[in-house]
């Protein structure tokens, strides 16, 4: 069966997920109170249905037959409006899954109290990014999960770091933290104790927020000769 | 009701700077919130409540007013949303037993029920007296 989604608002990423979901043979319902933006969608998507509406109402919901669809995305500009049009997704039109995007940061935790499941903030995600690669400029690509309880992020090993060559079990990492992939020459190896570390490895490593600071300095410290 | 109830109006249109007024001036404790400075012309001269300039879209403020479960709020912005999350805030969240909500679309009524929110539509009312005068009319 086709999934169904719909998407409530939003333009760069209203545009951009309508072109993932078509790729995947989904049905996609969009929903955007731009006339213009409407019309640039209708050439652009001739498969999608495309609707120029006030997403917070229920009787647009009615008239686009969005009961039981699989997924209802809200990525209007303001906060409220899309807690609304979640709650309506959810409650009224009984929609599997909701997806509530924020500008405000602190209604992550709020919306989440108020019964809306999946709350997400691209203002925390990507600050959170910047900030942590400002403040450990030795990884690249950071991941906070859990609010940032715990991190994952890639570490290159260099031919120099005192890591190189050495086991895993023989390589004292903190309590708290793992090498959970290694990437090698694009290829992906689950490690294991035994498993050797080789410079120019790009490890991927799971840790928590205190132990991430020394779990990077393990991994990046030079051997002096 | 007892006179040391607090109130807080949510929003300074011509209903929450009515109600504002008229509960100051019946010697309540009382506090408004609007982002527009400019809106608190449309208190009552004699208003002798607290004001406060900020954003109900950020719910960082709504949070720092120290709602307590007796306090009474009532939410009268101009956006039916903003109302609506406001007062789910205020009940399920800080735990406030009496929040009054003004909402233009009727159909969101049935979103809180499950919340201890009373709605004042102000369409329905109008739309009810209309009826009523215009019975005379007719």
């Amino acid at each position: 069966m086709r999934h169904k989604v719909v998407i409530v608002g939003g333009r760069k990423k209203a545009r951009f997920l309508t072109q993932s979901f078509l790729k995947k043979n989904m049905d996609v319902t969009i929903i955007n109170d731009s006339e213009m933006f409407c019309e640039e969608l209708v050439h652009e998507f001739p498969q999608a249905t495309i609707a120029c509406a006030d997403g917070t109402k229920p009787f647009i919901f009615e008239d686009l037959s969005i009961e039981s669809s699989d997924y209802l995305i809200a990525l209007m500009p303001n906060d409220a409006d899309n807690l609304i049009a979640s709650q309506i997704a959810k409650h009224q039109f009984k929609v599997k899954k909701v997806f509530c995007t924020v500008n405000n940061p602190i209604n992550v935790e709020i919306f989440k109290k108020l019964g809306v499941s999946n709350v997400i903030s691209s203002t925390y995600i990507v600050s959170n990014m910047i900030e942590q690669l400002v403040v450990l400029e030795k990884i690249e690509n950071y991941v906070p999960i859990e609010s940032g309880k715990i991190g994952l992020f890639e570490v290159i090993v260099s031919s120099k770091a005192y890591v190189c060559s050495k086991a895993i079990m023989d390589i004292h990492l903190p309590k708290q933290a793992i090498i959970a992939c290694i990437i090698r020459h694009g290829e992906s190896i689950i490690p294991k104790g035994d498993t050797i570390v080789l410079s120019n490895d790009k490890c991927i490593v799971l840790a928590s927020e205190q132990d991430k600071a020394l779990t990077i300095d393990v991994l990046t410290k030079v051997v002096t000769v | 009701m007892k006179k040391n109830k607090r109130f807080f109006v949510i929003g300074c249109s011509r209903l929450g700077a009515s109600i504002a007024s008229w509960l100051s001036l019946s010697g309540h404790d009382v506090t408004i919130m609007d982002q527009d400075s400019d809106s608190f012309r449309k208190l009552h001269e004699g208003y002798s409540g607290y004001i406060v300039t900020k954003d109900a879209q950020n719910t960082q403020n709504i949070l720092d007013l120290k709602l307590q479960s007796d306090d009474v709020v009532i939410v009268v912005t101009d956006h039916d949303n903003l109302n609506l999350m406001v007062s789910e805030i205020c009940t399920k969240l800080l735990g406030v037993k009496k929040v009054f909500a003004r909402l233009y679309d009727q159909s969101k009524e049935s979103l809180c029920q499950t919340y201890q929110i009373e709605f004042i539509n102000t369409s329905s009312l109008a739309i009810f007296e209309f009826e009523k005068r215009l019975g005379g009319v007719l």
